[in-house]
């Protein structure tokens, strides 16, 4: 007896000591809160992935104050994702000889140092760390064309209509946006370092020359995004067209998939394709929008996919002044919003990579939506649109991950929108479901205790 | 009834430590104010001095610190091995007292000061001694 007391004594404190000795050689710890408010986004951590060798961050500020143990905490985040970045909190008062070395001039300022190179960041926050960690992985800055001189809504303008937000989505993912007008010049060109080209909302049509320059520029593995609008007088047709698109103007109208009571406030929920660009995205809101037809069939080499679809019940209206009703001259739904287009193909010569040169694949992508108001400020952050733009910027650019937001900011998202398709369902399951089963499981139990009480006093 | 008067009086001790430990005397200030307990404040650059006039001793008497960084390994680093300027306070009762002027900070907004032979280097406003300085003909650069 006093033997099995001792070997269990043993026993227990063996277990103890190596549990002890497991939990010392290895950390674990589970974010419990809401949205994961204190973990980094997945974006972030497939970003830290690709950091191949050491990545140093020296945070800037004042190491008595909050925001100094705010910034240890994230940056110690940024290290459990990989080992290979560092980083060290210095007050530059304590410390002018460093602050100096790095040319500091104000708190909070980040410098990350990899390979050689250096960017800064302007804050200790997710999105501005990991923005320059894009940047210094991918090793230099991209440029994106954004075209002008049709009326376009501006990248400055931070008015609800405006499209500031898709401005500092461009910045924060390391593109340089030059603007592209090609009413001007004698023969004017889509500059080669242009990494896509954005034809965001225009207002008036563009004329013959841009859309051939523009047509020219995307058969040559060229990138174009065409975000249409039906409340313009702009066709867009001449420059999707020869990618399986064609936009049908008119309005997009879904009663049963609208927000409020403007059924023209679609919300898509039929996110079909297997593109990247459907990636992570559930639900899009776009109002305003007017409609797509696809030609799958166009030619060899040419795949074409909806990436959003309205529901069965929705229609493109297309006399949306005078009634909205479906009859006819109207499109029946299911309709498409959004769609992307591959196109590859092999020529004969132009590869240069190879010495002597060679056959050479091309591949041109394009990206087209028949709304653009879900691009503008008021719009961009609800349902799944800006992980929907930033993906199809990254589909078109080719890169591996862009950011769309920061963990902290996707636990602010607000709820769904109350359709008359979810209100119904609510309806169907607070009325008919829940109250259905309890009194099932009432009844259930009843007829189950009568058996039981027959089978006891036959 | 006593374990309740004993816990009061913890508490009592605890808050009276807790108030010491943030705010403890002369933290926040370098020299005591007003203007009227000194005979004169001068302000000397080298061997450039003059005597502070009466509305700018307001701005140095007492002389408001924004930051203690604590005791310095190396006061080099702040432009007070050299000190770019000193500050001379004589008190009608008392024995007079230097401040030593370092180097700016890293965005210009704060000058590193400390009292001789004490180990701590407090920090400044610049545009407190801006105007006080000049008078000795040093003309600090503006905030970056």
């Amino acid at each position: 007896m006093r033997r099995r007391g001792i070997l269990a004594a043993v026993v227990l404190v063996s277990v103890l000591v190596a549990g002890n000795l497991l939990a010392y050689a290895h950390n674990a710890q589970a974010d419990l809160s809401a949205a994961h408010r204190f973990s980094l986004a997945p974006e972030t951590g497939a970003l830290a992935k690709r950091v191949r060798s050491s990545l140093r961050i020296i945070a800037f500020l004042n190491v008595s104050g909050p925001a100094a143990r705010d910034a240890r905490f994230l940056l110690a985040r940024y290290h459990e994702l990989n080992r290979r970045i560092s980083s060290t909190v210095l007050d530059p008062d304590a410390n002018p000889g460093e602050a100096r070395r790095y040319g500091i001039s104000k708190y909070s300022t980040v410098v990350l140092t990899y390979r050689g190179r250096r960017v800064d960041a302007p804050q200790v926050d997710e999105l501005d760390i990991s923005t320059a960690i894009l940047r210094l992985v991918r090793g230099g800055t991209r440029t994106v064309c954004v075209l002008t001189g049709h009326g376009e809504p501006s990248l400055d303008d931070d008015s609800p209509d405006g499209l500031a937000s898709v401005g500092q989505i461009l910045a924060h993912n390391a593109y340089q946006v030059r603007t592209l007008d090609l009413t001007v010049g004698v023969s004017p060109s889509v500059p080669r370092d242009c990494a896509a080209v954005l034809v965001l909302g225009a207002r008036d049509p563009l004329g013959p020359a841009e859309v051939a320059t523009l047509t020219a520029y995307a058969r040559d593995a060229g990138r174009l995004m065409v975000v249409a609008s039906s409340l313009s007088t702009a066709d867009p047709n001449p420059l999707v067209n020869p990618w399986g698109v064609r936009f049908v103007g008119g309005l997009v109208v879904d009663p049963q998939r609208s927000e409020g009571a403007d059924p023209g406030n679609v919300v898509i929920e039929d996110l079909p394709s297997a593109s990247p660009v459907d990636d992570g995205v559930s639900r899009l809101q776009f109002p305003a929008g007017g409609g797509l037809l696809v030609d799958r069939n166009l030619r060899d080499g040419l795949t074409v996919e909806p990436l959003a679809v309205t529901s069965g019940g929705s229609w493109v209206e297309s006399q949306p002044d005078k009634e909205i009703r479906f009859d006819a001259g109207d499109i029946p739904g299911p309709v498409v919003v959004a769609t992307a287009s591959d196109d590859s193909r092999v020529e004969a010569t132009g590869e240069q990579r190879i010495p002597g040169g060679g056959p050479r694949i091309v591949r041109t992508r394009v990206f087209v939506t028949g709304s653009d108001t879900w691009l503008t400020n008021r719009f961009l952050d609800k349902l799944g649109n800006r992980r929907f733009f930033v993906n199809a910027l990254g589909w078109l650019t080719q890169e591996e991950q862009l950011l769309a937001k920061t963990a902290q900011a996707q636990a602010d998202d607000r709820p769904l929108p109350l359709t008359a398709e979810r209100q119904a369902r609510i309806l169907v399951l607070t009325v008919g479901v829940v109250p259905g089963l309890i009194l099932a499981a009432g009844v259930g139990a009843r007829l189950v205790g009568r058996r039981v009480r027959r089978r006891r006093h036959p | 009834m006593r374990r309740g008067g004993a816990l009061a009086l913890c508490l009592l001790a605890l808050t009276g430590c807790a108030r010491r430990s943030t705010s403890p005397p002369g933290l926040r200030q370098l020299a005591a104010g007003p203007p009227s307990i000194y005979t004169s404040i001068r302000v000397s650059v080298g061997p450039q001095s003059a005597d502070v006039p009466a509305e700018l001793q307001k701005s140095l008497a007492p002389l408001l610190i924004t930051r203690r960084l604590g005791a310095p390994r190396n006061p080099a680093i702040f432009g007070l091995d050299r000190p770019q300027a000193r500050l001379s306070y004589a008190p009608k009762d008392g024995p007079s007292f230097e401040v030593l002027v370092g180097s700016l900070n890293f965005d210009r907004h704060f000058l590193y000061a400390q009292r001789p032979q004490a180990n701590v280097v407090f920090l400044v406003p610049a545009d407190t001694l801006r105007p006080v300085l000049a008078l000795a003909g040093l003309e600090l650069p503006p905030p970056g």
